[in-house]
């Protein structure tokens, strides 16, 4: 006999609106269940009702943080399926960007996890230098966060020699606070204790539940979309896929400290490496695609990240469909969430557990709330009265 | 632990080889895409060869309203992306459920069952996940007869 024990919709440590329904005997948790249903947003469904040029900029609020992610991938989708091909200079400007989103989203969900173990200072000083990143990302694209650099046939900006230079500069200086980070990691006794052992996937596990991203490179399932399925410059640009072992929260942590380091290296690298040209294929302004149907897959923050979409000949896609990297990491999160065997899970390390896959539900379930003179509502995109659309 | 999967052409060849005429069409769109169609009844045969080939990922589950029927797409693969579509009418939309071969499709299918209506037989948890709980019975909100319509205000 159990108990029901509900955790969310609203948690202290969990910003977005998700309910865990936990069955507990005593202190240890033997079943659990995700309710993902109160922020769905309705965005596929929004997708088929606009132009291929507007779905782009629905495709990039699908996720605050893995934005660039997703405009890539959109684009990327929308290019292969027309047969447009974005120059080879936009090509390496989308990795830098794309890769110092994975620095910014890894660094706050390293202050997440300081903040879902009672480490303060470690949140704090994971978020203030996170702001470096967010300062170069407002330099190269103009925002900081929503950063609308990509666009179908290319991105919007350049990069020019100053600005590169600041970069390089800032992330050399960044490299060397995450290197103590990692070094935290590894000897705090504090973390290890918090995290080591707990939260465990086992290999098999990973590969069976579909587990993607750092859970699937923390439980030594070797998947990258980088590296088995190029879809940038990747090729040219020497990186080495960071695996774990330990198929635990500790190593999930690890995993994505040690990715902020490739990704540093990633950038410099492309900065230094990047030829010079065009930055933008023209695309026409009336942009009808082919009939036709395409796969595009990213690698995004936290993990593979897919698109796809189905054309009819007309301006607007007949079908839409975003497989988000945390949706495919749930069944995973609910596997480390239940007692078996020798594992016994604490009701204390649910916040690390849940935590330990990086969950966005927004991406996942998205729903829409939008602030009008003070009052709340939910509604779809395409409801919003004209004023408001587009800004 | 690192993966190895075959490449396009011999994914092809395999499944025309392992399903004759049930493989209805298949097209190679890219290096390392391939749409292939299948008839409803070897949808999940297709999947299970596939495992045997060495294609151990099942990366999404796609439909999409088609008219009459609703199209279900598997996306599999790592390193190759195999989309294995198959329709289904809808007046009868039943599949058979994934979850013997990846446990990991449950939630997959859940999303597919409420959207859609397309309902998996064998899931063992057809359950609410991404609607509101007081969503009406019937009303699946991805088919094109489907209308969102403007909330009331709140105030």
């Amino acid at each position: 006999m159990g108990v029901y024990l509900p955790v969310g919709p609203q948690h202290p440590i969990h910003p977005e609106a998700t309910l865990i329904k936990l069955k507990v005997e005593g202190e240890y948790v033997v079943d659990a269940d995700i309710d993902a249903s109160f922020v769905h947003r309705g965005i596929e469904k929004a997708l088929e009702r606009k132009t291929y040029v507007q779905g782009l900029f629905l495709a990039e609020r699908i996720c605050g943080i893995c934005n660039a992610a997703h405009t890539i991938c959109y684009s990327i989708n929308i290019e292969g399926l027309a047969g447009i091909e974005a120059p080879k200079r936009a090509q390496w400007l989308r990795l830098i960007v794309e890769e110092l989103a994975r620095v910014s989203s890894h660094l706050l969900w390293l202050g997440l996890l300081a903040h879902s173990i009672g480490f303060e200072s470690l949140f704090m000083l994971a978020f203030r230098d996170r702001e470096v990143v967010l300062d170069l990302m407002e330099e190269i694209t103009g925002g900081r966060v929503t950063t609308g650099y990509n666009v179908i046939g290319g991105v919007r900006r350049d990069i020019d020699t100053a600005t590169a230079q600041k970069m390089k500069s800032s992330l050399a200086q960044l490299k060397e606070r995450v290197l103590k980070y990692k070094r935290l990691l590894e000897e705090d006794p504090i973390v290890r204790a918090r995290t080591v052992g707990v939260g465990y996937l086992s290999t098999s596990e990973a590969r069976e539940l579909l587990a993607v991203g750092p859970v699937a490179r923390a439980s030594a399932v070797s998947y990258d979309v980088r590296v088995d399925d190029p879809y940038l410059v990747h090729e040219e640009v020497p990186f080495n896929p960071v695996v774990y072992d330990t198929c635990d929260a500790w190593g999930r942590a690890m995993v994505r400290v040690d990715e902020i380091l490739e990704s540093i290296g990633m950038v410099t690298y492309a900065l230094d490496k990047a030829p010079s040209g065009e930055i933008r294929a023209r695309v026409p302004p009336v942009f009808k695609p082919p009939p036709g149907e395409n796969v595009a897959r990213v690698e995004a923050p936290r993990g593979e990240l897919l698109h796809y979409v189905r054309s009819d000949g007309t301006e607007k896609p007949y079908r839409y469909k975003v497989r988000t990297p945390t949706l495919a990491n749930l069944a995973a999160a609910i596997a480390m969430l239940r007692s078996q065997g020798d594992k016994v899970v604490h009701i204390a390390d649910v916040p690390v557990i849940f935590g330990s896959i990086d969950p966005c539900i927004c991406c996942t379930a998205r729903v829409l709330v939008v602030d009008e003179k003070g009052s709340v509502k939910e509604t779809f995109l395409e409801n919003l009265p004209a004023g408001r659309r587009g800004r | 632990m690192k993966i190895s999967e075959p490449g396009v052409e011999e994914v092809v060849d395999w499944l025309r080889d392992q399903l004759g005429n049930a493989l209805l069409e298949a097209k190679v769109t890219g290096r390392r895409r391939v749409f292939v169609r299948v008839d409803r009844e070897h949808f999940k045969a297709s999947l299970i060869a596939l495992k045997e080939l060495g294609v151990d990922f099942l990366e999404a589950l796609t439909g999409t309203d088609e008219g009459n029927g609703i199209e279900v797409i598997a996306h599999v693969g790592r390193s190759v992306s195999i989309a294995i579509k198959t329709t289904v009418p809808k007046e009868d939309p039943r599949l058979p459920s994934l979850v013997d071969l990846y446990p990991g499709a449950e939630i997959y299918e859940r999303e597919i069952w409420e959207m859609l209506g397309v309902v998996f037989e064998g899931n063992p948890r057809l359950a609410r996940t991404f609607l509101p709980e007081e969503w009406p019975k019937g009303v699946y909100p991805l088919r094109k007869d489907y209308e969102p319509k403007h909330p009331e205000p709140l105030r």
